[in-house]
């Protein structure tokens, strides 16, 4: 209880905290400053106050764990900013002592290359005396086998830097080029010999001497080449050469057991390239601070880029690859995945397609495109006075709807992860688009609670998807009809079932719903009379003469008539019930995106001149005249980002089926979760990867639009 | 200034040479610096640098000179004290597998050193996340373990069939023999070779109930399949529901019911139809397969058969049926040996007391008392004697209570009360009373049985054992399905190979 009280406080004052802010951030800053500080000290008073003391809250494993995370973030960003100060006082020194920055460079270079060998278990541990292959220690295991210890770790990296450092250094001190020549050869044979007397015999590879040959020559040349552009072909000569020799030397030899030393593959290349670096002398002035300009921008490029080609770049490429390859990622087998995909029963099933002109939602459709023609008609008479089709907002939006509720139809009958993917797609889009614009339109005329109601609304965006999913699966929820519901949705539908089959509550009920049909038909009446719009009103009627109806005759809500003639709650299965368990689905998605929508819409609806808006009410445009024809076209750009935002989003969907769809196995799979399905339960990484890509090439063409149109908004 | 850095170039010439101590370059550094120190007053600098070189080096030969007359005095030693004696040499045997628990790995670490500590040997076993994943890069590597353990026998299959499992020697078998139904060392038997020792198994064939319930209502505990369908309508007779079903399982939804249809299996065929279905040689669709099927939809689909919280069992979590069977909602339910740890906090396990939950076996019509579970097992691909000795702890009852011991010990921490172990073994000669009662029961439950299948969708390839018999188990219990079709998607999502 007293959770519950502490949650719905802390909620309200959330919920004020953002208007306050939402309201005073940008004009007055310190006010919105004092009013978050005096919201934060209400809710720990409330916390002490209710008898929570923060310590428990925080305390134990949970406040490890803040404290760890803090930990790892402040650790992070110390680190990230410690390394740009170097990174930027690096390359100063390249300006002012280039010997420094060259033997900075090689100590850096170098305590990386012998790491990642060692890290690699590529090469053997120097300070231990035991030889794992001898032994017969799997080398992962080695360290706790026979006790590396923490300079076991270094000894590689740090002999690396000293090595490379301090060659680096004496290299671009000498002034005569043989000398640099002589001593270049030095470091880089000392190191060869160091890496190739302590390689490890699987890592060792049998000389394939055509392939080393050809190899260095063709890198080499190319090499060469490159470094014709700037003027120093024997450098790039020298480096690509013994890059290429490293190309042939390992990765086109063979490997086999317990081959010789491996002194040709290791020590020659590794002379090349360090003959290679010893080449130039000291740039000039003018090259250096060329230099100096251009590591800038890597300091400042490079760890964004560097991330991008990790996280992104790589793994798109690789995921590419795998999916041409088999299960197991073994074996190319060309395009069998992406044939599978397509030709699979559960991906796209359209045996029933006739169905779709049984559905319901197919008459709907026929009869609003029949209204739309009639009104059109209509009011093409009144308005011209001869046969002509008015297409105006009413029989627009009438036919919109009616192309809706044809997918809507078209989708439900239309079964398989694709076609679930466009409904997803096109229902969400639509309703958190219109939904968005609506109450983004409706808000700004609220004189009272407006940054109040966009707060609502907005506030789902700040929900991860599965704490959604989790929220919207506890509405859904049915129980067994022997116990109470506790979903929302099902306990109002079963309180209704009880409510329509009772004794006296039902005739009240009845007694309510024909006073406001009764009202609704006078309200009707009078406004018919004065000549006045009465859409209002004739949705009530319609409303609460379909409830009076239902309550009256066929009864309404969850119950039946059990074998034995009792009357038994009937629930609905919000989340197995095909085919529009999907669409249940869908509204928590639409509930997330509408808040997005809102805002954006808003913000588009306020940047409007006032002068367009004004002037078409001056030319006597009625409101929705004045929306259709001015405000919405001015925004049309906007709405263009939205939509393909969210089409994007909508799209990759998966947390909302993983969670609250129970896994997708309803007949509510989409692309995203099957994917993770293939890759991660089943196993079969070729045909996952083919999912991946088939929905990267989906949203690709949105996205390369989107993007797109936002660099054109932005000039 | 010049004058410097020479001197820096003759001081980094020495440490080029102390770099690559011990490798035969120290000649080609010291040329390399006379080339370097062109300039004639470097040059005594140079050969003073040559000349440390040299001593470097010779220093180097006397040492590796010093080690190579120690390796033959260790040898000649060894050769002296003959084979029996472990101590002049290194055994190290690795271990690597799935437990990576504290108390998992932790009391298989115990118990391991126990027995290294008695023989001497280093035993080290390290727990992966991804073991199946790493087992293969090592062994591609040739980084692999000495001895892993296997979660189940199709990779150990595999492997043996890869050549990479050894075969286990027949000394091996023979002394682990006594400890073990034949049934239960066949899950590591590849085509009649014994490839796998056993490790630890857990049970399905199990049914959760509440004695003191059963007793007030007067039902008794069903000997054969027949009373137990017996018990159950005459429950609903009663007016009592004898089911808690629920088979949702987030992304895993359906495995319950996989696991009812096993378990059918093995009561209405024969356990050598069941392993051709494992193995696909037996369809789907095959009318033995179809009758498990039906038989469990039919007994699910008697009115008041079953409750299921969630509305319906396809909606109700596996997780779920804990609590109803505490509160009185069902009288039965029939899950693993690991379900215990569903039940709601302070729920007692067969201890006798009112509201203690237990177990009986689930039932078979006949005798060789049929059980579906799974075990791990431990493959060797070295072929060491000191492997060899690890394998043959591994299938002991030793290892079972040194096990036992440890983990229980961990789990209990501080407290008094015997802990469920969640370790489990069908090996017959284990001290029983080191379990805790329900422990105890699952233990004996195993080491009666004639015949012990395991756990038949972790048989099957993934695109069946963990793709479509979930998925279309679930669309026919939801009743989307009919079994035929059911089966007939199923057989077509076998993969070719």
């Amino acid at each position: 209880m007293l959770y519950l009280l502490g949650a719905v406080t802390l909620f309200v004052l959330a919920v004020l905290g953002m208007v306050s802010l939402v309201r005073l951030a940008p004009e007055r800053p310190i006010k919105a400053a004092a009013i978050t500080a005096a919201l934060i000290g209400l809710i720990i008073l409330i916390f002490v106050t209710g008898g929570v003391s923060l310590g428990d809250f925080f305390g134990g494993a949970r406040m490890d764990r803040v404290l760890e995370m803090l930990g790892t973030v402040t650790i992070s960003v110390a680190v990230c900013i410690g390394l740009w100060v170097v990174l930027n006082l690096f390359v100063s020194q390249a300006n002012r002592q280039w010997n420094i920055f060259s033997g900075l460079v090689g100590a850096v270079l170098g305590a990386g290359f012998f790491g990642l060998l060692r890290g690699n278990r590529s090469v053997g541990p120097l300070l231990s005396d035991v030889d794992p292959i001898l032994e017969g220690i799997d080398p992962l295991l080695l360290d706790e086998a026979v006790g590396v210890g923490f300079l076991g770790h270094l000894e590689w990296p740090l002999i690396g830097a000293v090595l490379f450092g301090v060659g680096s250094l004496v290299i671009k001190s000498l002034p005569a080029l043989p000398a640099r020549l002589g001593l270049g050869a030095a470091v880089g044979a000392a190191a060869g010999a160091l890496v190739a007397t302590n390689t490890k015999i699987l890592q060792r590879p049998e000389p394939d001497w055509v392939a080393i040959i050809i190899a260095t020559a063709v890198v080499g040349l190319l090499g060469g080449a490159l470094g014709l552009r700037s003027g120093r072909p024997q450098r790039g000569a020298l480096l690509g050469a013994g890059l290429g020799w490293v190309i042939g030397g390992y990765l086109l030899s063979p490997f086999a057991v317990s081959v010789a030393v491996p002194y040709i593959s290791t020590v020659v290349p590794l002379v090349l390239i360090m003959m290679g670096f010893a080449w130039q002398s000291t740039p000039t002035p003018r090259e250096r601070s060329l230099f100096d300009s251009r590591a800038r921008a890597v300091v400042f490029l490079g760890p964004s880029l560097g991330f991008l080609l990790i996280a992104l770049i790589v793994p798109a490429i690789r995921t590419g690859v795998l999916s041409f390859k088999d299960r197991n990622s073994a074996e190319y087998v060309g395009i069998d995945n992406y044939t599978t995909l397509f030709t699979a029963s559960d991906s796209a099933d359209v045996s029933n397609w006739t169905n779709i002109f049984t559905s319901q939602l197919f008459f709907w459709s026929v009869g609003l495109v029949l209204i739309a023609v009639i009104v059109g008609l209509v009011s093409g008479i009144r308005r011209n006075g001869e046969r002509s089709f008015d297409s105006g907002p009413t029989t627009t939006g009438a036919l919109l709807v009616a192309a809706f509720l044809f997918a809507m139809a078209a989708m439900s009958v239309l079964r398989g992860t694709f076609f679930n993917n466009l409904w997803w797609v096109i229902t969400v889009v639509t309703a958190a688009t219109v939904l968005g614009l609506a109450v983004a339109v409706l808000a700004d005329r609220a004189t009272f609670g407006q940054n109040l109601a966009k707060s609502l609304i907005f506030m789902p965006m700040a929900i991860s998807f599965v704490g959604a999913s989790i929220v919207w699966r506890l509405q859904y929820q049915a129980r067994d009809i022997r116990k109470n519901q506790t979903g929302v949705l099902n306990s109002v539908w079963v309180g209704l079932g009880r409510l329509s089959n009772s004794g006296w509550p039902r005739l009240v009920i009845i007694a309510i719903l024909a006073a406001l049909v009764c009202w609704s038909l006078y309200k009707i009446a009078t406004r018919i009379q004065r000549d006045q719009p009465f859409t209002g009103a004739t949705l009530g009627l319609f409303l609460s003469g379909w409830f009076l109806y239902r309550f009256i005759g066929p009864r309404l809500g969850g119950f039946r008539i059990n074998a034995q003639g009792e009357l038994e709650p009937e629930v609905v299965q919000f989340l197995t019930e095909r085919p529009f368990n999907n669409l249940f689905l869908m509204v928590i998605l639409i509930w997330m995106q509408t808040g997005f929508a809102m805002v954006i819409f808003s913000a588009a609806i306020k940047a409007v001149p006032s002068e367009f808006i004004e002037a078409a009410q001056v030319d006597g445009a009625t409101e929705s005249q004045t929306f259709f024809s001015v405000t919405l076209p001015s925004i049309l750009p906007t709405v263009g980002v939205v939509v393909t935002t969210m089409i994007v989003q909508v799209t990759k969907v998966y947390d909302i089926v993983a969670v609250a769809g129970l896994g997708g196995r309803f007949g509510n799979n989409v692309l995203a979760n099957q994917m993770f399905n293939e890759s991660f339960q089943i196993g079969d990484t070729g045909l996952g990867a083919a999912v991946a890509i088939v929905m990267f090439l989906v949203v690709l063409p949105v996205m390369v639009y989107n993007i797109y149109t936002m660099q054109k908004e932005a000039i | 200034m010049n004058k410097w850095m020479k001197l820096l170039a003759a001081l980094f010439a020495v440490s080029l040479v102390a770099a690559a101590c011990g490798s035969s370059t120290a000649s080609d550094a010291a040329d390399a610096v006379t080339d370097a120190a062109g300039d004639s007053d470097a040059l005594t600098d140079a050969q003073q640098a040559l000349e440390d070189a040299n001593k470097a080096k010779e220093e180097a030969e006397a040492a590796a000179q010093a080690a190579e007359d120690r390796a033959a005095a260790a040898e000649a030693a060894a050769a002296d004290s003959g084979e029996g004696d472990t101590a002049t040499a290194l055994k190290v045997v690795t271990v690597s597998g799935p437990e990576r628990s504290e108390a998992e790995a932790g009391a298989l670490n115990a118990a391991l050193e126990e027995f290294g500590n008695a023989n001497g040997i280093t035993i080290v076993y390290k727990g992966s996340a991804n073991w199946e994943a790493d087992i293969n890069i090592q062994l591609e590597a040739g980084s692999n373990p000495d001895i892993s353990i296997f979660p189940q026998p199709g990779k150990l299959a595999d492997f043996a069939k890869a050549g990479s499992v050894l075969e286990v020697p027949a000394e091996v078998v023979e002394a682990i023999t006594p400890n073990w139904s034949d049934s239960a060392l066949a899950f590591g038997n590849v085509d009649g070779t014994q490839f796998g020792v056993p490790n630890k198994n857990d049970l399905k064939s199990l049914v959760w109930y509440q004695p003191a319930r059963f007793e007030a209502a007067g039902y008794d505990i069903p000997e054969t399949l027949d009373d137990l369908w017996a018990l159950s309508d005459q429950m609903i007779a009663d007016g009592n529901t004898p089911w808690c079903i629920g088979i949702e399982s987030g992304q895993a939804t359906g495995w319950a019911f996989t696991d009812w249809v096993e378990d059918m299996m093995l009561r209405t065929t024969t356990p050598e139809n069941y392993d051709a279905w494992t193995t696909g040689d037996l369809d789907f669709s095959s009318p033995e397969v179809t009758a498990a099927m039906e038989a469990v939809l039919e007994q699910w689909g008697k009115d008041g058969a079953v409750f299921a919280s969630g509305g319906t069992i396809a909606t109700t979590a596996f997780q779920a049926n804990g609590e109803p069977l505490v509160n009185g909602d069902c009288f039965m339910h029939r899950q693993a040996s690991f379900f215990s740890s569903f039940f709601p906090e302070g729920t007692p396990a067969a201890d006798g007391s009112e509201g203690a939950v237990d177990v009986f076996y689930f039932p078979s019509n006949t005798d060789d008392k049929p059980v579906l579970g799974a075990g791990t097992l431990a493959g060797a691909f070295e072929d060491r004697p000191e492997v060899w000795a690890v394998m043959e702890y591994f299938g002991s009852a030793e290892y079972a209570n040194a096990r036992q011991q440890a983990q229980e010990a961990l789990l209990r921490g501080d407290s008094e009360v015997q802990v469920l172990s969640g370790f489990n073994t069908a090996n017959r000669n284990v001290d029983t009373d080191l379990w805790a009662p329900l422990e105890r029961s699952f233990i004996s439950i195993m080491q009666n049985a004639e015949i012990f299948r395991f756990d038949g969708s972790d048989l099957m390839p993934a695109d069946v054992g963990a793709g479509t018999f979930w998925s279309e188990g679930t669309a026919v219990v939801n009743g989307d399905k009919s079994v035929a079709d059911a089966a007939a998607a199923i057989d077509e999502s076998w993969p070719a190979s």
